[in-house]
């Protein structure tokens, strides 16, 4: 087993951006060449960015937690958190249109996510959402 | 994320350096909203020191070009480094811009 990481936050967007600069720092200390590094932030910052603006409908501070694992040939991510049930890899394409006008960016995040990354599965277990990500080195 | 500025025969140069994610996409959304305020209308995006951009750095470039559209401008980019290009390609964001391999063709593209 490689290196590895955990980190938990709230649910708060400030608390995501540092989050998302310590596992970028962990990454490149640890010498994981730049795309992948690249697909691990995206991950992150677009599944979780998702959570924390439309997983909860009170007020409570929640907890999610990003696990992080370096292997020889890929690194793993598997987030976690307890707001609604939401499958990301059931939500539906984003709309790709050529016109600006009609362009919106709804979804993009997660239609980037699942086609960046190598490979991604969802599991809900109790209450919990639980996102886990691989994004090979090569 | 810093956004670097430069005016040049009516056309303004925006080079965009650093990352472009869901906390900068703030600051940079009211850079771009403060250039076209000022009614400029023929930008050139040059992004050869952007690192990393995610869903929300496309909202704001999305923004930009829906409002210069609207006002009869043009805005183009250029110079993007693998992976920000890929970014691009997936959202299908590369069918919606013209885009330049150098900020050179680009200029030409404005004056045009």
């Amino acid at each position: 087993m490689g290196k590895s990481l955990s980190l938990k936050i709230g649910n708060d967007l400030n608390e995501l951006a540092v989050l998302c600069r310590e596992v970028h720092n962990f990454l490149e200390d640890e010498k994981v060449p730049a795309a992948p590094v690249y697909k691990i932030d995206l991950s992150i910052e677009e599944m979780l960015t998702n959570v924390i603006k439309y997983s909860y409908d009170d007020n409570d501070r929640h907890e999610i937690s990003v696990y992080l694992q370096i292997d020889p040939d890929r690194i793993l991510l598997e987030m976690r958190d307890d707001g609604h049930e939401f499958n990301p890899l059931e939500a539906p394409l984003s709309d790709l249109s050529d016109e600006i006008e009609l362009r919106r960016v709804g979804g993009m995040g997660i239609h980037l996510t699942r086609t960046m990354v190598d490979a991604i599965s969802y599991l809900r277990d109790g209450n919990t959402n639980m996102v886990a990500v691989s994004v090979n080195i090569n | 994320m810093k956004i670097t500025q430069q005016a040049q025969d009516g056309i303004i140069n925006l080079a965009i350096a650093g990352r472009l994610d869901a906390v900068s996409a703030i600051e940079a959304d009211k850079e771009f909203a403060k250039v076209m305020d000022a009614g400029n209308d023929r930008l050139l995006i040059e992004l050869s020191q952007l690192e990393y951009i995610s869903s929300a750095g496309l909202r704001v470039l999305l923004v930009v070009a829906k409002r210069i559209q609207q006002k009869g401008g043009k805005v183009v980019l250029c110079a993007l480094v693998p992976n920000v290009k890929e970014v691009f390609e997936i959202s299908g964001f590369s069918s919606i811009f013209k885009i330049f391999d150098t900020v050179e063709d680009a200029a030409v593209f404005l004056k045009g």
